[in-house]
């Protein structure tokens, strides 16, 4: 069975059709043209992997001499699979909107943009989805932002996007072409330093499907767009980025920024991914999505208990009996991410790649990659719902409290069998991952048991960890919490000392050199210490003047 | 049937203008009658855009002998295109007077609309370069005084500055014509080509000055800047629309047509200098305060004349087609973003669906794919030879679409002012959607510059061959 062209350009104009429904404030048309949009990806994925992947030419873009460009459809295996995943997150996103018609018809319209990027053949057609989409998020941003400067933040990093990948069409069969796919790649997954767009989209739903809608495109220019490259470089700065973000995340207080952090610490790896076995990043892609929506659930759930409270860790506490079903989302989505066995799959392959590369280092330097943005989602499943309550609860109904015998089996089999059948199932090399990551999801699961069973804490407000731990002694749930503020205070110390040039992205590293080159003008117009700095910088200038003239080097 | 109907093209506007100034004043009658003549012209410019089938010779009659010039109108694929464009900014330059100007139509400014479109439809049509130089003078003055009358003091000196850089370009193209005629005895185009560069050098540099105020190029663009912001509504659409696009015209023209060899010659100066024009007006773009629409558009026009310029100096086929393309089509959104700065300044309107509206022309006018700019646009930065330039360019472009999309974000943060004229409303439709569909097939586009720019660069393939 051959795909029709009809099919391939379904999902992206049923998207569209949703997109029109929402701006028009039809939101039942809206919703289901998003839910045949599912229906028509999945018709597309069932075709193709019936008739095999469908290469259609619409028609001669231009053509002048001898060059021309031509405008096309293509679906293989893994373009279905994306769509699918753009349709599902997309509908999935717009359930946690609520009402705003007009930024659900902004994410509507960025997941038919990344529709039309994975069903393009040709960077022009891909150029055409991904404006899109870039137009689709400034527009949510422009009405939705908190301030004017984060929408224009987000208007800066979405011309970077489509200046870098609109460079794949100027510098045509030069490796120039990989490295811009990799900066927009890296743009669009939020890859540090390129992340403070993530949090300027808002906290919405609404603005959770843009991201992922993002994400999705981006994975998929990378691995249709990039001819061959060095990996290793790529990788490594991926692997970089996904550290510096993890950290990030670890010394934030706020839930919000934590998610973010996460999410753009996992779209690095997700890009890393794709540079050394596109199938792992395929599978990783759903995990991290549903993860990002789990905790997206949550934090609205949160908001919607407790409107005047700050969403900070200092400032939540004690929450699991009121809303136990967020936090057994947020747990499910750290285990699923952690140790489901698509994810087990994905991090013992690479880390059996990692393994034939560089040994038993490799293999426990990529688990430990893994592993670590879980730290930060833990944290988010577990600060604010467990200790001691540190608010007064507004909400006016509770959820339904989770048995806690149910919880304890749903989490034991969570961790125990994917980790069983991994191990089983691996190759030898692989169960060094395996165990290292099953070692992982059983510390997690017991921080989380122990730290749950806590239970709710005295009611009357508490202002901080530390004083929390002061007032109620030692034992081992003290301990780990101890550990927690062990680890706060680090992060927060480091926290102080990087933001606004490591984690402020670009714009803060923009800032810093002008301030720098402020302070550096300044001296020199300042007697005697403007004498010494531009002593001092005459002096480097020689220096490496007399070193390039000389041939040596550092 | 094209030849028979070209001339008409210069008789059906200054007609026009004669009958309007014959109303003597009645303004309800002159409206109807301009609403009838330019539904007239748009007629007879999709007439001969049908019947057009190559470049001919449609008119030829002797008009000062002295100096070897004559009444030479011809047409080929670029004035085609070029009469297009004029076409479409007259009837949105003439909506302008009668729905969105401030205080009503005026009979004077309508019989000054008309009076400009024909000179500036003869200056596309001209195959002569003194008759070019009359025309540029016409138009320029025309426009001057179409800015001034019944504008704020503002407007007037606007149109005063305007008037007297016009004064001078019209001066220095003629000057390069009586340069050149006394070295060959001719002012037409064809018989110029065979001049020796030697000869020709000072009334390239006269000639390169003129066009170069016109298109325009840093340093030679700080006329521009105050007309964005004042002037009378129909005069500003006419020279954003019409008289820059009409340097790029002749930039090709004369510039590309007559002096290949010299341009080969300053090579890489032309390039550097449209570069540099590029970034600069990038930054300066930047630097605008958010609020001042105008000016900021004023900025994005400068940088389009310096990547004109960067095509042209290419000297190979496809980036100077890019270049013409980029400069003909460019008109559209950058009108119809002046009309819609204008509107929310004067009314102090702001909301969401204003913000949506600016931005998709804004990315319009930035040449973002799909939109009618981007295989002009595409053609320049990739035909560029030198890698840096082309990533200088790619760059400063970016800075350009982010200087005029970001002021959405201050749009769409309110929710006050009248809602959007219907007149204008529905220019602006239209506009953004020509602007952003028309980009899906920019081949009839290519189809019919290309052969004039593939004969431009034959004589530079011929002056490089030259001894």
């Amino acid at each position: 069975m051959v795909a029709d062209p009809w099919v391939l350009i379904l999902t992206p104009l049923l998207l569209s059709t949703s997109a029109a429904a929402d701006f028009a404030e039809h939101r039942v048309w809206a919703i289901v043209a998003r839910k045949f949009a599912i229906a028509a990806s999945l018709v597309l994925a069932w075709m193709v992997s019936v008739g095999g992947a469908v290469q259609l030419h619409l028609y001669r873009w231009m053509e002048v001499g001898d060059r021309h460009i031509d405008i096309g459809l293509f679906c293989d295996g893994q373009t279905a699979a994306l769509l699918v995943l753009v349709a599902v997150s997309s509908t999935l996103s717009a359930l946690i909107g609520g009402g705003q018609t007009r930024a659900g018809g902004a994410a509507s319209l960025a997941a038919a943009g990344a529709g039309l990027v994975i069903i393009a053949d040709g960077n022009l057609l891909a150029l055409v989805g991904l404006e899109l989409l870039l137009a689709a998020t400034f527009l949510h941003a422009a009405q939705s932002s908190p301030t004017a400067g984060a929408a224009r933040r987000v208007l800066f990093y979405a011309r970077l996007a489509a200046l870098a990948f609109v460079g794949t069409l100027v510098f045509v069969d030069t490796l120039v072409v990989s490295w811009l796919v990799l900066l927009t790649a890296a743009v669009l997954v939020g890859a540090w330093p390129f992340h403070p767009w993530l949090e300027d989209l808002g906290e919405s739903g609404t603005a959770t499907g843009i991201r992922l809608a993002a994400a999705l495109t981006g994975v998929c220019l990378l691995l249709r767009f990039a001819v061959p490259m060095p990996a290793l470089v790529g990788v490594v700065l991926l692997a970089l980025s996904c550290g510096v973000q993890t950290l990030s995340a670890l010394a934030s207080q706020d839930l919000f920024r934590v998610q973010m952090m996460t999410a753009a610490a996992q779209g690095s790896l997700v890009l890393a991914a794709v540079l050394v076995d596109p199938m792992v990043a395929l599978l990783l892609l759903p995990l991290y999505g549903a993860t990002q929506i789990s905790s997206a659930v949550a934090q609205a759930s949160i908001a919607e208990a407790l409107p005047s409270v700050a969403k900070r860790f200092v400032d939540l506490g004690g929450l699991a009996p009121e809303l136990p079903w967020p936090r057994g989302l947020a747990l499910a989505a750290v285990f699923v991410c952690s140790l489901s066995a698509p994810a087990l799959w994905a991090h013992t392959t690479l880390a059996n790649i990692g393994f034939a590369e560089a040994g038993l280092p490799g293999a426990a330097l990529v688990a430990i990659l893994f592993v670590l943005p879980n730290l930060p989602l833990a944290r988010l499943a577990l600060l604010p719902f467990a200790g001691p309550v540190r608010h007064q609860t507004r909400s006016v109904t509770l959820a339904a409290r989770l048995p806690h015998w149910v919880a304890l089996t749903a989490l034991s089999l969570a961790a125990t069998i994917p980790a069983a059948v991994a191990w089983l199932a691996g190759p030898p090399t692989l169960n060094v991952a395996a165990a290292f990551a099953a070692g992982a999801g059983v510390v997690v699961v017991l921080a989380g048991l122990l730290l749950w069973r806590a239970g709710p804490g005295p009611t009357a407000a508490v202002e901080s960890s530390l004083r929390s731990f002061a007032a109620h002694g030692f034992g081992v749930t003290r301990c780990l919490q101890a550990c927690g503020v062990g680890l706060e205070v680090v992060g927060r110390f480091l926290w102080t000392a990087l933001d606004g040039v490591l984690f402020g992205g670009i714009p803060g590293g923009m800032t810093l050199g002008v301030r720098a080159a402020g302070w550096l003008l300044a001296r020199l117009h300042d007697g005697w210490s403007g004498w010494a700095v531009a002593t001092a910088l005459g002096t480097i200038a020689i220096l490496l003047w007399s070193m390039q003239v000389g041939g040596t080097s550092w | 049937m094209s030849e028979a109907l070209t001339p008409a093209l210069i008789l059906l506007p200054m007609g026009s203008a004669l009958l309007l100034a014959c109303l003597c004043g009645r303004i309800a009658a002159a409206r109807g009658v301009a609403a009838l003549l330019v539904s007239a012209q748009v007629l007879l410019v999709t007439v001969i855009y049908l019947a057009f089938d190559g470049p001919r010779l449609v008119l030829q009659a002797a008009w000062l002998p002295a100096l070897g010039s004559q009444l030479l109108l011809s047409i080929d694929g670029l004035s085609m295109q070029a009469l297009l464009l004029l076409t479409a900014i007259l009837v949105v330059a003439v909506v302008a007077e009668i729905r969105l100007q401030e205080g009503g139509p005026s009979a004077a400014r309508l019989v000054l609309i008309f009076v400009a479109i024909t000179a500036m439809n003869l200056f596309v049509l001209s195959g002569d370069l003194l008759l070019s130089a009359a025309a540029y003078g016409t138009a320029g003055l025309a426009l001057a005084a179409l800015l001034g009358i019944g504008a704020d003091m503002g407007g007037q000196t606007a149109a005063r500055s305007f008037a007297s850089w016009t004064v001078v370009g019209a001066l220095l193209l003629s000057a390069a014509a009586a340069i050149l005629a006394a070295g060959t005895g001719s002012t037409v185009i064809d018989d110029l080509t065979h001049i020796t560069p030697d000869s020709a050098r000072v009334a390239a540099l006269l000639m390169m000055t003129a066009l170069a105020m016109q298109v325009p190029l840093v340093p030679l663009h700080t006329w521009l800047a105050p007309i964005a912001t004042a002037g009378t509504l129909a005069g500003r659409t006419l020279i954003f629309g019409g008289w820059c696009m009409l340097g790029a015209f002749g930039l090709l023209r004369y510039g590309l047509g007559l002096f290949p060899d010299l341009l080969s010659y300053a090579a890489p100066l032309p390039l550097l200098w449209g570069t540099a024009t590029v970034v600069y007006a990038a930054i300066v773009a930047i630097a605008q305060q958010e609020q001042d629409l105008a000016r900021r558009l004023s900025w994005a026009t400068v940088g389009a004349g310096g990547l004109l310029l960067a095509g042209v100096a290419g000297l190979e086929s496809l980036p100077v087609l890019g270049a013409w393309l980029h400069a003909t089509v460019q008109g559209v959104p950058r009108v119809g973003l002046l009309l819609l700065a204008h509107w929310m300044a004067t009314s102090g309107a702001r909301r969401g669906s204003l913000a949506i509206l600016w931005a998709l022309l804004a990315l319009g006018l930035g040449a973002i794919p799909g939109a009618i700019l981007f295989p002009g646009w595409l053609l320049v930065v990739a035909g560029t030879p030198d890698m840096i330039v082309a990533g200088l360019l790619l760059v400063a472009s970016a800075m350009l679409v982010f200087a005029l999309v970001a002021p959405a974000t201050h749009i769409a943060r309110g929710s006050v002012g009248p809602p959007l004229p219907a007149a204008l409303s529905r220019v602006l439709a239209v506009a953004t959607i020509v602007v952003l569909l028309a980009g899906f097939y920019p081949q009839p586009l290519v189809n019919g510059a290309r052969p004039v720019v593939e004969r431009l660069l034959t004589r530079t393939a011929a002056a490089d061959l030259a001894p």
